[in-house]
């Protein structure tokens, strides 16, 4: 009796639904219907807003962007889950005239008392007031200052996937082994679709809409940047491809398990705005073939540096897997990804990092999101994974 | 065929060099000796003499100097263009001013006398004002009063006064202001102010900031072309093929003494003298290119600088406007224009002609390589524009230019040719002198010379 499909269903069901304490917030709604709420309830009064332009998950919130085609100005917005009011502020060029008002006139502007720190300041052709956050710009209320989403350190993860990245591209050299042109030719085909819906996804372009810059540009910016990292993905592939090799169904059971916890342990912030997208089945095909290469590439660099340990080498990432969980924070799946990847056949580490980043994703967004789209989309995807891992355990001899 | 040859290439460098001398000397910007008189004698109207020999420099407003020229393109300097740029004069032994380049007085500041004369009646201020400040700006009579303020220190009574004047120069809408300070009844300082239309000069802003914005993406493609460098350096080493650790390191150091010497921030340095020391260090030597083929640097350097200089008129003339495309070096000297002529010739020359064409070769050929290298290179150095597409295909112009000499000439050729390009290009944005041109004309020399030795020792 071939017992393969129920291990492949146990394996991913324990990955869905181990118990697991929350370390963020699920987002109640989507980025659009956070706008919506911004554009029906508040904002500046008697200023072109222009179109929404992207946005970020912040906290316990969705930080919103709009902006005009002449890119003078820009409004940001803040909706917070909970039911609190939305918090505004344009950001204005400094170049924009106005007039120079007095300080009780502009506390008169936006009502407010004389205590707090008082700033002025004198532009070219205006004058601007901040009175303790609550800024004014020639008679043009601003808002309220938003609070700064903190930089987040790197941390050590990176600096040790990246090293891996480069033994892996060594060993592909060195050790060529059967070399296969079909993943390539699967990544260049995802991201080539992904360029050509790139402008439903430079709405994750927050940062880069800046005051004085037109828009358009800032979306050119943000193509032109993505075809140069496809180029080079591409590039890269097309020297150091993956080996050739049959999938196991439990070894990508267990992957799909380990993914999918490591999505719902530390959700990504940006798989959140990522739900936010139309196009995010396409977005989640280019991710789980590009990071799933390079995984697969640092997992064979990986192993190569271990190699040396012989059979210890299961136990080193063992730990590096328990420190991985403890510290890798949002690079938990990438950091999964490579370690399950090099535990397994070189010729299977390809398939192995591709199906745990695939299940990371859903696990993330499973974990994240509480609007009915994703939730959709990622049990569509859950299922339809699980089914084709299920039939290649049926078919497997 | 030997004299034909040799007379041919007598004849080409004698061009160049004259083509380059035209283009450079007498091109910077000039007036410093007639800023020095000029402040000199406003002075001895105000009744003061200054001591010493004065000490000058170059201080500029770019964004204000573009939104000027944007506004008024293809005009020469006037009175206005002091609200851009301005020759300020330091004498040792007290007081200060500025003129602008066509020898107007802009400000001046004198040191207060230890008798300042009679204090003056609130009322009788601006007619005196007017009065003692006519000697040295005729045209005090017309000015609009705005405001002023007066004060007491000690027992002299200190007067300031604000007024609105006319100048010729300015576009319409760029209003300008004069502040004149008395103490008692002497004059002690003068200071012109310029405030810009706001769209004029938020035009320029906007392109500066999409620029640096652009830019972004170039550091960007550099960036991963260092990532296909070091991977291509890994394989050396682990093919134990030769790695020439000690020229990357001379090269990385070459780079880093230009940027220095350019005045260009350390993480700007230290990028350049990366990315060259690890294209020099790590990758396999480029191939040499055939005898005599360095000749075609200068040449070539000289003829790209030559076409984008007379740019900006043929942009004009159709419509747009290009400024020049070098910004403004106020406190530039030798040392610092052979810095920024050198310093992309050094860093950016070696990955965009040599390295990328070298790792894309598998994948689009060397000129594919080479087209994604000048794609990446048009982002790094464009200047605002109307439209933004004219200066991204002028820095695409020359960066294909630079392709074509490597790919002629090979990588010296390409990083000689660069270098003179930039410095034609980069002259008339510093102070005048016969320093910064024989840096540029030097440049030209240096190049020809490569070519020529090259093929002295080819022909051995």
């Amino acid at each position: 009796m071939n017992l393969r499909p129920l291990a492949v269903a146990v394996l991913v069901a324990a990955g869905a639904a181990l118990p697991l304490s929350e370390t963020i917030s699920q987002a109640p709604r989507s980025p659009l219907a956070a706008a919506r709420l911004v554009e029906e309830s508040s904002g500046p009064a008697g200023l072109g807003w222009g179109k929404l332009r992207a946005w970020r998950r912040a906290g316990d919130g969705w930080l919103l962007l709009w902006q005009p085609s002449h890119g003078a100005w820009l409004l940001r917005a803040l909706v917070e889950d909970e039911a609190k009011p939305v918090r505004w502020r344009v950001h204005a060029a400094p170049w924009l005239p106005g007039v120079r008002l007095s300080e009780s006139l502009a506390r008169r502007l936006i009502v407010s008392e004389g205590d707090g720190d008082t700033h002025r300041l004198e532009r070219p052709a205006r004058r601007d007031w901040d009175f303790a956050g609550r800024r004014v710009a020639g008679a043009l209320e601003l808002g309220q200052d938003l609070p700064e989403v903190a930089a987040r350190r790197l941390g050590g993860w990176p600096a040790l996937l990246a090293g891996a990245l480069l033994a892996g591209a060594v060993c592909l050299v060195v050790l060529p082994g059967n070399i296969t042109h079909r993943w390539t030719l699967a990544l260049a085909g995802a991201l080539a679709a992904l360029i050509a819906v790139a402008p439903s996804i430079v709405a994750l372009g927050y940062g880069v809409f800046r005051v004085g810059v037109r828009p358009w540009v800032a979306q050119l910016t943000l193509l032109a940047g993505l075809v140069v990292v496809c180029a080079a993905l591409v590039a890269l592939a097309t020297r150091y491809g993956i080996l050739q090799g049959r999938p196991r169904a439990v070894e990508l059971a267990a992957a799909a398990g380990a993914g999918l916890l490591a999505g719902r342990m530390a959700p990504v912030e940006v798989g959140v705005s990522v739900a936010g997208l139309t196009a995010r089945p396409l977005v989640w095909l280019a991710v789980v073939l590009a990071l799933g290469y390079l995984a697969a590439v640092a997992a064979i660099g990986l192993r190569e540096l271990l190699h040396p340990l012989r059979r210890l080498r299961l136990l080193v990432l063992a730990c590096l897997s328990a420190a991985a969980i403890a510290s890798a924070g949002p690079w938990l799946g990438p950091a999964a990804a490579v370690l399950f990847a090099s535990a397994v056949a070189r010729r299977r580490a390809a398939w192995a990092a591709a199906t745990v980043v695939c299940f990371w994703i859903v696990g993330s967004t499973m974990a994240s999101c509480a609007w009915v789209e994703p939730l959709r989309d990622a049990l569509l995807v859950l299922l339809a994974g699980t089914g084709a891992l299920a039939s290649l355990a049926v078919a497997e001899r | 065929m030997e004299v034909l040859r040799r007379l041919g290439v007598a004849a080409l460098a004698m061009a160049c060099l004259a083509a380059a001398v035209h283009v450079t000397v007498g091109r910077g910007i000039g007036g410093r000796e007639t800023a020095v008189q000029a402040v000199r004698q406003a002075f001895t109207g105000l009744g003061f003499e200054p001591l010493g020999t004065p000490v000058t420099s170059l201080e500029g407003d770019q964004a204000v100097a573009w939104a000027l020229a944007r506004v008024r393109s293809g005009s020469e300097l006037v009175v206005g263009d002091g609200a851009a740029m301005r020759w300020r004069v330091r004498f040792p032994g007290g007081g200060e001013g500025a003129t602008t380049v066509s020898g107007a007085v802009w400000a001046l500041r004198r040191p207060v006398p230890a008798d300042p004369g009679p204090n003056l009646y609130l009322a009788t201020v601006q007619r005196a004002m007017r009065e003692r400040v006519a000697a040295v700006l005729p045209d005090a009579e017309q000015w609009q009063w705005v405001a002023g303020q007066s004060w007491r220190e000690g027992d002299v009574t200190w007067h300031r006064a604000r007024f609105l004047f006319t100048a010729k120069g300015l576009p319409q809408g760029w209003q300008g202001h004069i502040e004149v300070e008395m103490a008692g009844s002497s004059v002690i300082s003068l200071h012109r102010r310029t405030e810009p239309l706001g769209s004029d000069v938020g035009v320029v802003m906007g392109r500066i900031a999409e620029l640096e914005l652009l830019r972004l993406v170039g550091v960007l493609g550099l960036g991963l072309g260092l990532v296909g460098v070091t991977l291509a350096g890994a394989e050396q080493v682990a093919f134990r093929r030769r790695v020439r650790l000690l020229g990357g390191v001379a090269a990385g150091s070459l780079a880093w003494t230009a940027g220095i010497a350019g005045a260009l921030p350390p993480w700007e340095c230290a990028l350049g003298a990366v990315l060259a020391g690890a294209v020099i260090g790590l990758l396999p030597a480029p191939a040499t290119a055939a005898a005599g083929r360095r000749l075609i640097a200068a040449p070539a350097g000289v003829l790209v600088a030559v076409a984008l200089l007379a740019l900006p008129g043929v942009v004009e003339h159709l419509g747009g406007w290009l400024p020049p495309r070098s910004p403004l070096l106020a406190e530039g000297g030798p040392a610092m224009l052979a810095g920024r002529m050198w310093f992309p010739a050094l860093t950016e020359e070696p990955m965009l002609r040599f390295a990328l064409p070298m790792l894309l070769a598998p994948l689009a050929g060397w000129w594919g390589g080479a087209l994604v290298g000048a794609a990446l290179g048009c982002l790094l150095h464009p200047v605002p524009a109307v439209p933004l597409t004219a200066s991204l295909a002028a820095e695409l112009a020359l960066n294909v230019a630079m392709a074509a000499v490597a790919r002629w000439g090979g990588l010296t050729s390409a990083i000689l040719a660069r270098g003179v390009c930039e410095g034609l290009l980069r002259r008339p944005s510093l102070p005048a002198g016969p320093a910064a041109d024989a840096v540029v004309v030097a440049a030209v020399a240096v190049a020809f010379l490569a070519g020529v030795g090259r093929r002295r020792k080819g022909a051995q």
